[in-house]
């Protein structure tokens, strides 16, 4: 079995910390990587948009969107019910499962390309448009009339976080610029487009550490969190597939959908609900959305969904 | 968490989701590797998440405890016949 050369820097990472290495990668650099990140893929989002735009793409939006209102409401009904966690808690745990992660897309598309798999280029687009209904979702869910934290809310803050969190402003603006200014990319393409594995690659190797010390988190609820946290993947790949056979995607982009689907915040998401619900177990949600989501993708998801669709659609 | 978290009917149900996820990935992996494709990590995630689900159960179900005091017990009648 080969691994694919970013993920193997994530293992890397998580290798490092369980040896207890004091190796640790600057903060300002990690941030500067996930800024870099951002703008690079709504960049070529931008780019394809240009080249691409056509009515389809609206459709093909809209059943997107769906996606992101239907995986919450799943995983809530997963941590309510048989996880019995409070609302609150599985309400915001709902909104970061039913948002995406950027990182894993980026890996997913790292090895799409490697493997000469092709998708369609304006999936930026969709990453962008899914980031913002899980997160609505699931402050609606928090809303119960005995639920104290509503009082605390503060309507205009969630708001601003929603829409102008660090990942939509990044995003939307590469996308912007990208379409604005498409014909001129060549200028900027030796950091943005060149450079991006490497970039990737150092991002992982922070994430891998990161995703070590947050499963010595996990204490009570340990067994559930772990099991749901490889099962929403699992459901959330099964209904990005599924919409993605809907609106006719190619292979390349029903495998990435799926990627979307079964990824989980935890940039956007947390930010927001840390805001929102401030009374929510947000160290529980980024626990399992960083902790054991984004390594299963990395290491068992992403090969997994690729075969299952290869031989699927061959 | 919810005060009823250890209750049996609880912790039956959380059993009963991670085995059922386990054995999803287990049934998933082995078919993937008898068409020659690579599913022995999913594999090993399904016995993983199997065996931390049963040895939850069995820990806050209090079975591990008797278990192991069934166990202390037949330890210490064994010693008291051979001495």
């Amino acid at each position: 079995m080969s691994i694919d050369i970013v993920v193997a820097f994530f293992l890397l990472g998580v290798i490092a910390r369980l040896l207890k290495s004091p190796f640790t990668l600057p903060e300002a650099l990690y941030k500067s990587l996930t800024i870099i990140l951002m703008l690079a893929i709504g960049l070529k989002g931008g780019v394809a948009l240009a080249k691409h735009a056509s009515a389809n793409i609206i459709t093909q939006s809209l059943w997107v969107v769906s996606l992101g209102v239907i995986l919450p409401l799943i995983a809530f009904v997963l941590a309510y019910a048989i996880g019995r966690l409070r609302r609150i808690d599985a309400a915001s745990l709902a909104a970061h499962y039913g948002s995406v992660s950027v990182g894993t897309y980026a890996v997913a598309v790292a090895v799409l390309e490697n493997r000469g798999i092709a998708y369609e280029a304006y999936f930026p687009l969709f990453v962008v448009l899914l980031e913002m209904p899980a997160i609505a979702v699931g402050l609606a869910l928090a809303n119960s009339p005995n639920n104290s934290a509503n009082k605390s809310t503060d309507k205009r803050e969630v708001l601003h976080e929603v829409f102008f969190n660090q990942g939509m402003v990044l995003m939307t603006g590469g996308l912007l610029i990208g379409y604005a200014c498409a014909q001129q990319m060549p200028r900027i393409s030796p950091l943005f487009i060149d450079l991006f594995p490497a970039v990737l690659a150092l991002f992982l190797l922070e994430m891998g550490m990161v995703a070590a010390d947050r499963i010595r988190a996990l204490k009570d609820s340990i067994s559930f969190l772990i099991t749901f946290a490889i099962a929403m993947p699992l459901i959330g790949a099964l209904f990005g597939a599924a919409i993605a056979n809907v609106i006719s995607l190619s292979p390349g982009g029903v495998i990435l959908l799926a990627v979307l689907g079964a990824s989980a915040s935890y940039i956007a998401v947390p930010a927001a609900m840390r805001a929102a619900l401030p009374e929510a177990d947000h160290g529980m949600s980024i626990t399992a959305s960083l902790g054991v989501t984004f390594p299963f993708n990395v290491i068992v998801g992403i090969p997994l969904y690729i075969t299952l669709v290869e031989i699927f659609l061959a | 968490m919810r005060s009823e978290l250890t209750t049996s009917t609880a912790l039956q149900q959380q059993l009963f989701f991670g085995l059922s996820v386990a054995s999803t990935l287990l049934i998933m992996g082995l078919w993937l590797n008898t068409t020659g494709e690579a599913g022995s990590a999913a594999v090993l995630t399904g016995v993983l998440l199997a065996t931390m689900n049963a040895a939850q159960y069995m820990m806050r179900s209090g079975k591990a405890a008797r278990l192991s005091n069934a166990a202390t017990k037949m330890n210490n009648s064994v010693r008291g016949d051979t001495l």
